[in-house]
């Protein structure tokens, strides 16, 4: 398995967005909220990209108050963690305009039933001219919706959908060490519905068959019958019978 | 005796980078801060990570298997990446900081106290107003 990011199509278009926003005039809203479901390879590519630009990453809190919220910023910032909200609002505001940075908040859905923060974030926003990138899931462009101040201000909304076929094949191309059939590339993309992070785990588990057998290619007929290519949800029925199993070829093989 | 600061090496992007994806992922492996921060070359992040838990911000568990070992971060000092070098030389600009701002904050109460001793004297003193901080905007 290689260590890329591979640049399909909500990579792709994720990085597009924030390079445009990052890189256009003050004074122009800079909002943009990355929402999308468990498992589409969010965190981590918002991450790659908040590390490849200059930007800082801070976790919204279930029970952020404005006065933690503004300290945690302030800190990441490189400022004091000052006791009061108006010294961490100013100091915000003074190491953004010294040297302008965006703002990454993961979980923001968390965020959203507060309006207060929402009402503080956009200040922060529109007195510093910094980018501000919300992370969340399906929730939060409905709670989004509820404060028209920050809706307004939203330049770019990107949406993690699932995988197509054609970003199976380049993260089957990109990732694995070995030669996946077309056939096999389909069979993953069908088992898995186009989640990245369950084709990651598919091409791992083709990687180590490959490896079991010396083999440097593998195509849908390779593939012993019993063999997931995600985890299975087993019942508890199931799970009971493949115990017992395991425990009778334990006697067979003590006596 | 503490190494002198002048080991701990240049400030680096590529270091800081790794201390910023070791920031957002507090449990990984080699692999994933490889994955974030695209810094090419496995020999550096994996030095850096070494030094990183000579230090003691990071503990480790396993390392014999085939994915390494699995960090933990367990010393977040802030968002500056500490410059480690040779010999266990560390600079860290977070703790210095901290330090620093500790000092101003002990000495501006020192300078209040002898105010006040002078004006129960009886001498005229001017009012002592610290300049503030660029950062406080």
């Amino acid at each position: 398995m290689r260590d890329v990011i591979v640049p399909i199509s909500n990579v792709r278009r994720l990085v597009n967005a924030t390079r445009t926003s990052l890189h256009t005039s003050r004074g122009t809203p800079r909002v943009i909220m990355v929402t999308g479901d468990v498992g589409l390879g969010k965190t981590t590519s918002t991450q790659h990209v908040c590390l490849t630009e200059e930007a800082i990453w801070v976790e919204a809190q279930p029970d952020w108050t404005a006065r933690w919220m503004t300290a945690d910023l302030a800190e990441e910032l490189g400022a004091t963690r000052g006791k009061i909200t108006e010294q961490n609002h100013r100091a915000i505001i003074g190491a953004l305009r010294e040297r302008p940075r965006a703002v990454f908040i993961d979980e923001a859905d968390r965020l959203v039933k507060r309006m207060h923060l929402c009402e503080t974030l956009r200040a922060i926003h529109d007195q510093s001219g910094a980018p501000l990138v919300l992370i969340g899931m399906k929730d939060l462009p409905r709670a989004v919706r509820q404060v028209p101040q920050l809706e307004s201000r939203i330049a770019h909304w990107v949406e993690f959908l699932p995988c197509d076929l054609r970003d199976t094949r380049m993260m089957a191309e990109q990732l694995c060490e070995i030669e996946l059939g077309d056939d096999l590339v389909r069979e993953i993309h069908r088992a898995t519905a186009g989640s990245a992070r369950k084709i990651r785990i598919g091409l791992e588990r083709l990687e180590r068959l490959a490896r079991l057998r010396t083999k440097r290619s593998l195509g849908l007929s390779d593939l012993p019958d019993d063999f997931a290519l995600t985890y299975e949800v087993r019942s508890r029925a199931q799970g009971k019978q493949a115990r017992e199993e395991v425990a009778e070829l334990k006697n067979a093989a003590a006596a | 005796m503490q190494p002198p600061h002048d080991l701990a090496g240049a400030p680096s992007a590529a270091r800081d980078r790794i201390w910023k994806a070791v920031r957002m992922q507090k449990r990984f492996r080699i692999a994933d801060i490889a994955q974030l921060t695209g810094v090419p070359r496995r020999k550096a992040i994996e030095k850096y990570l070494l030094l990183l838990e000579g230090a003691g911000y990071l503990a480790s568990e396993g390392g014999r298997g085939k994915l390494g070992k699995l960090y933990h971060l367990v010393r977040d000092t802030g968002p500056f990446a500490p410059r480690l070098g040779r010999h266990g030389a560390v600079l860290d600009l977070n703790t210095v900081i901290a330090e620093m701002r500790a000092r101003r904050k002990e000495l501006l109460a020192e300078i209040i106290r002898v105010e006040q001793r002078l004006s129960r004297l009886g001498a005229y003193v001017e009012k002592f107003s610290p300049a503030t901080p660029a950062t406080k905007g």
